[in-house]
């Protein structure tokens, strides 16, 4: 599969009162064409810094210090930087694109704007120029290049939108307002609004977190339909272990701020490598749970001050000395399996020749 | 007090038209989705709503059976004040960093409880308090410090310590993990079964997440729109669901194990107002097998073998419908 996109060594950082917060430390991942990417961890980790780092939406006091996050907008053409690029080229890349589901739809909706004004907003944005060609053989009675018209054309185009999203009577909804609307109505909202210009990768920041488990059915199924026509690759951040297992590909795991382990799905699930992975699948109630769970001690580090060397060492029940020390290098193993930890470090130089 | 004995504690009838029965010892688990009153039937149980109609009754003294129950609905606050019964019946909220007073020590908030009830000196206070804290799985140095310097596991054990410090005897937990990290919820979920067994606790265990309850409670009682649909032993339940309801919620539930098949029920629509509810059964507007019937009357919870009750028209036919529509 070819590449879509790739961070290579990215460091975030913010800024604060009590010191600086090293959200994301050199974090090294690709997402490939079609893909379904699963980013798991505990709150604080860093999924959501790393989504909102790919947008570069990062604010204040918050910076991307380093590496490079490399997007391939054309298959056979090399990468753009998205680190240098300008504030211009990012406009039009985000919600194009890439675009994101936040997590909270109260939130990420306008309350005083109809919903439907909200998602025409992308299609005003992004599609002006076709939005114009469509105009004119639509509806001729109006004068060309008028607002107005733009903006009824896109309106028809957020109506067809709400039907392919199973959302019923949507010519009347594409007039209520997000307070008129149940939560789950809400987040299919935000889900068009992404949709509208059909990116190339959809972030999906806990888009299902705050629902109901009969409404995140819908929703998860909603986006696996979705991702078979519509779009390219999503990236799907969530702390629900079951919904990565139900719904991605390949799956990355991260640890304060590090990424610890990265493989496909039925791999990391049957044969996880990572000391944290490994606790982290037994602490979760299992459908065959047998006999008690067992609990990571001790709590998420700070990321103020980040335990040295590998970030869960003091967790960790199979720590060496050399855990202490310095951040384990990422180690390839069989199956395109990475995981950063001491314990296969010797086992790969082995198997090298 | 015996956690075998299995007498009644409280039959409540809540809301609209709830029976239940809470067994001594035992953890019923509450599974339903938001809105559905499940946190309104925990705490009209301990009078912190009151029932408009109906009884909460609550068997005192190690279930005796020559006491006769009390009606905790009738009693009015200060009656309930004056029988010592809120020392009895505790309760641990959702989210610890809202439940617990900023502005207080940790000595002083899990004292406050027990200075409520008696007169105690301050050694004597002292000693107990770091007791509690003992079994909850924190330290002397926790004693003098104030929540913020906690993290949400710990303030978790912070208010279970404050619910078991009138020695209660029924405990209500209002999705007390649900605001923690994965690594953390095993952590409490462990500490609430150990407590159970060392102090011969009885729980009301409510939550949203199925495979939790499933992990900690003895029966389970799935709750739509005020209603309970179905109460059955947990094993039962999952093993043989019969409301379409509880089968569409066990077929929702992500399952973090990869290779594992099963049919999925998606509904659709969404949950309707609680302030108008569907005439007849209340599930009718989304359930799938709906009938005429189920448009006008109202089904009753109706016990079908040994402790599985269900409330629905077609009980008997409902896993052969399943199998006929989802495979």
């Amino acid at each position: 599969m070819p590449k879509l996109v790739e961070t290579v060594d990215l460091v975030t950082n913010f800024y604060t009162y009590e010191g600086v917060v090293r959200a994301l430390n050199r974090i090294s991942l690709t997402i490939e064409h079609g893909v379904t990417f699963g980013l798991v961890g505990e709150s604080g980790c860093g999924k959501s810094v790393l989504a909102r780092s790919l947008m570069r939406i990062i604010q204040e006091p918050g910076r991307i210090d380093g590496g490079r996050i490399l997007f391939y907008p054309e298959r056979d053409a090399g990468p753009v930087d998205l680190v240098q690029q300008p504030d211009d080229y990012l406009r039009g890349l985000r919600g194009n694109q890439i675009s994101m589901i936040f997590q909270e739809p109260n939130a990420a909706l306008n309350p005083i704007m109809s919903v439907g004004n909200q998602i025409a907003e992308s299609f005003l944005i992004h599609r002006r120029q076709e939005l114009d060609r469509d105009a004119s053989t639509t509806n001729s009675m109006i004068p060309t290049r008028s607002k107005k018209r733009l903006r009824k054309e896109a309106l028809r185009r957020v109506a067809s939108l709400l039907e392919q999203l199973d959302i019923a009577n949507s010519k009347e909804i594409v007039h209520r307002f997000p307070h008129e609307l149940s939560g789950g109505m809400k987040q299919r909202i935000v889900i068009a609004i992404a949709l509208a210009c059909r990116p190339m990768l959809l972030i999906a920041d806990e888009a299902t977190s705050n629902l109901d488990v009969t409404i995140q059915a819908q929703i998860l199924q909603l986006l696996l339909e979705l991702k078979k026509t519509q779009i390219s690759s999503v990236l799907l951040i969530t702390h629900d272990l079951g919904v990565v297992a139900e719904t991605c590909q390949r799956v990355g795991v991260m640890y304060a701020g590090n990424l610890c382990e990265v493989a496909d799905v039925r791999e990391l699930f049957s044969n996880p490598r990572h000391p944290y992975t490994q606790a982290l699948l037994a602490a979760v109630p299992k459908f065959s749970q047998e006999g008690r769970l067992k609990s990571i001690d001790g709590n998420v580090p700070n990321l103020v001050t980040p335990p040295p060397g590998c970030r869960f060492h003091p967790r960790c029940d199979q720590a060496k000395p050399a855990c202490r020390e310095r951040f384990p290098a990422d180690t390839h193993l069989d199956n395109n399996h990475t995981v950063a930890c001491y314990l296969y470090t010797d086992q790969s130089r082995a198997s090298a020749p | 007090m015996g956690g075998v004995l299995r007498r009644q504690v409280n039959s409540v009838k809540a809301l609209d038209g709830i029976n239940v029965d809470i067994y001594r010892g035992e953890c019923l688990g509450v599974v339903g989705e938001s809105g559905c009153g499940k946190t309104t039937t925990a705490k009209t149980i301990i009078g912190l709503e009151d029932a408009t109609h109906g009884k909460i009754q609550y068997f005192p003294n190690g279930g005796n059976e020559k006491t006769p129950p009390l009606d905790i609905a009738a009693m009015g606050k200060r009656g309930l004040k004056k029988s010592g019964i809120r020392a009895k019946l505790q309760m641990v909220f959702q989210d610890p960093t809202t439940s617990l007073d900023p502005r207080m020590l940790i000595k002083n908030m899990i004292a406050e409880p027990i200075l409520a009830l008696q007169r105690i000196g301050s050694r004597d206070l002292e000693a107990r308090v770091l007791e509690l804290l003992n079994t909850v799985g924190l330290t002397k140095d926790h004693y003098l410090r104030y929540p913020h310097e906690f993290s949400g596991g710990q303030r978790q054990r912070i208010a279970v310590a404050r619910a078991i410090a009138t020695n209660p005897e029924f405990l209500i937990l209002d999705e007390p993990t649900s605001a923690l990290d994965v690594s953390v919820q095993a952590q409490i979920l462990n500490l609430l079964k150990q407590l159970q067994q060392k102090l011969h606790l009885t729980y009301l265990f409510i939550t949203h997440h199925l495979l939790v309850v499933k992990y900690i409670s003895d029966r389970l009682a799935v709750m739509y729109l005020g209603k309970v649909v179905e109460i059955a032993p947990t094993e039962e339940l999952f093993r043989h669901p019969l409301h379409p309801y509880t089968h569409a919620l066990l077929s929702g539930i992500p399952v973090p194990e990869v290779g594992h098949q099963r049919k999925r029920i998606v509904l659709c629509g969404d949950v309707p107002s609680p302030v108008n509810p569907p005439d007849g059964c209340r599930f009718h507007t989304r359930c799938p097998f709906v009938l005429e019937r189920c448009r006008k009357e109202e089904p009753l919870l109706e016990a079908m073998e040994t402790g599985h009750s269900v409330a629905c028209h077609r009980k008997q036919s409902v896993p052969k419908l399943i199998h006929e529509k989802f495979g």
